[in-house]
């Protein structure tokens, strides 16, 4: 009896600290890599296709704010949304307001100097996802493949 | 906080689509993107699905100030709002509040561009 007590409780404190543990996770996966803009973008939607993305959404939203607001200093920078279908539908049965954050944005930015950044929101830190076990471990086969992307770049 | 504001309509489904994309560009928001998530879940897994529609508001403007802030917001761009089918004959319209999902990015200075915004969405939310 006291064993099993011991064990529970040990599991108890395990459990606590994955939770702080998640807790601490980055709301980001940012890698900046060199070349050239134009060519990292391609990469990116390129590796992400492999992934089982579809890429559902692309925006330039440098191109965008220029067109309304006149010139600016912004340099290239575009918002990709990678979707999973299968994996965006499963979560939908799990949380019906998933829509809310679908799809994932990915970022390749321009930083100048031969150098881009590529910006991966972490899908099992969204509010939505972070206190919901069932959503988080969808998430976290998403958080797996983006992770591949970002190690193949 | 609620991280989403939301209304049922009587409308169609593309009355809503219109109704929401017309009071949207009257608060400054453009719908830059525009997902039919009925027709992709069709094609991608024969899922017969209930008409839903994600649209991606945004207003550049903002989003210029948010980015001179917080260069990471992009990832929270744009915001989205969501038509769907309820029942045959309501439609719900609801747009994300921008103010609870940027709680994740602690940056003081974005405060103020996420107030404005999160007003005029559920502006938008209340003009439909």
């Amino acid at each position: 009896m006291k064993k099993i007590k011991i064990i529970s409780m040990l599991l108890m404190v395990l459990s606590i600290q994955s939770l702080v543990a998640q807790g601490q996770e980055k709301a980001y996966f940012s890698k900046t890599v060199e070349g050239t803009f134009e060519e990292i973008a391609e990469k990116v939607t390129e590796y992400l296709i492999e992934q089982g993305f579809g890429i559902v959404t692309e925006i330039d939203l440098d191109v965008r704010i220029k067109n309304k607001i006149g010139d600016t200093d912004m340099k290239p920078y575009k918002i990709l949304g990678p979707c999973n279908a299968e994996l965006a539908y499963e979560a939908y049965k799990v949380e019906e307001n998933i829509g809310f954050i679908l799809p994932c944005r990915v970022i390749v930015k321009d930083l100048g100097n031969n150098k881009v950044e590529i910006l991966m929101e972490n899908p099992t830190e969204k509010l939505i996802v972070r206190d919901n076990i069932e959503l988080n471990k969808i998430a976290d086969q998403v958080k797996t493949k983006y992770l591949s992307v970002l190690k193949s770049l | 906080m609620k991280y989403y504001f939301n209304k049922i309509t009587n409308y169609s489904f593309d009355e809503a689509i219109e109704k929401v994309t017309e009071e949207l560009q009257k608060e400054g928001f453009g719908v830059l993107t525009e997902i039919d998530v009925t027709a992709t879940l069709k094609k991608k897994l024969d899922v017969d699905f209930k008409n839903y529609r994600i649209l991606g508001a945004c207003n550049p403007p903002y989003a210029y100030k948010a980015l001179s802030a917080e260069d990471k917001i992009g990832t929270m761009l744009p915001c989205n709002v969501i038509v769907q089918q309820i029942s045959e004959s309501q439609v719900e319209i609801a747009a994300i509040n921008p103010i609870a999902s940027m709680q994740a990015v602690e940056n003081n200075a974005l405060g103020e561009v996420a107030i404005d915004i999160t007003q005029k969405l559920e502006q938008v939310i209340t003009n439909v």
